[in-house]
């Protein structure tokens, strides 16, 4: 348990760094595009480059186009929100005691999240967008994880169970 | 639950505390009021042995069972 414990911490910090990372670039993109800042280029055949602060070379390339504006708001966006629920999850197997009412809730949201986020963007996209076998790979992908997820649910919320009942042996 | 867990009984006939009493079994005093209260679902052995030596008794002097009876009441 104390391997579990050491690389879950360690996932934790990468995977809500990631989070971090994604939330700050989406927040970024969306200061550029809207107070249109030095770092923000813009080319004649409607693309746009949004350089890296204080430089010159390129970080977010793409087309002033709703449809692709919204894929990327979206993408970078919602898995953002996907990192940091993941890094909750890590968190309950690097703390302890390991099945808490606080980690079935990490791992509620999780599946919820999974098994429901990318069917409902998946929806509003086919609308706008071409990309559907990626986003059908995506929506599956994450049912397989969310799936995962609420299994994992279901054994933690037993776990927890036998834990309280086990705290009430003297 | 018919096992009624008689601690208080045998901490005045010793004039020990609880506390002193959780000190010595190496428990919270949390733990021992559930003991002590009749919510604990169960004792383990070794902890029931340090009661009885902490308290110089027998486990019939601290545990009763008395049918179709609730702790507390």
């Amino acid at each position: 348990m104390k391997t579990v414990r050491w690389l879950s911490g360690i996932l934790f910090w990468v995977v809500r760094v990631c989070a971090y990372l994604y939330g700050i670039t989406v927040l970024y993109a969306a200061y550029n595009l809207i107070f249109e800042p030095a770092t923000l280029v813009l080319e004649d055949n409607n693309r746009f480059i949004i350089n890296y602060p204080f430089t010159g070379r390129a970080f977010l390339l793409g087309w002033l186009d709703m449809a692709f504006l919204c894929e990327m708001f979206l993408g970078i966006g919602l898995y953002a929100i996907f990192f940091y629920l993941l890094s909750n999850v890590f968190k309950i197997f690097r703390d302890k005691p390991l099945f808490t009412a606080k980690g079935i809730s990490h791992l509620t949201r999780f599946y919820f999240a999974n098994l429901t986020v990318p069917v409902a963007v998946a929806i509003l996209l086919s609308f706008i967008s071409s990309e559907l076998s990626i986003m059908f790979m995506i929506v599956v992908l994450h049912a397989i994880l969310g799936i995962f997820a609420y299994f994992m649910t279901a054994i933690f919320k037993q776990g927890y169970l036998l834990q309280k009942d086990q705290e009430l042996y003297i | 639950m018919p096992i009624i867990v008689n601690i208080d009984v045998m901490l005045a006939k010793r004039k020990m505390q609880s506390k002193e009493l959780a000190e010595i079994l190496d428990i919270t005093q949390a733990n021992l009021s559930i003991l002590k209260t009749g919510k604990a679902k169960g004792i383990r052995f070794d902890t029931l042995a340090a009661i009885c030596e902490a308290l110089k008794c027998q486990p019939g002097d601290i545990l009763v069972y008395e049918p179709g009876s609730i702790q507390g009441t």
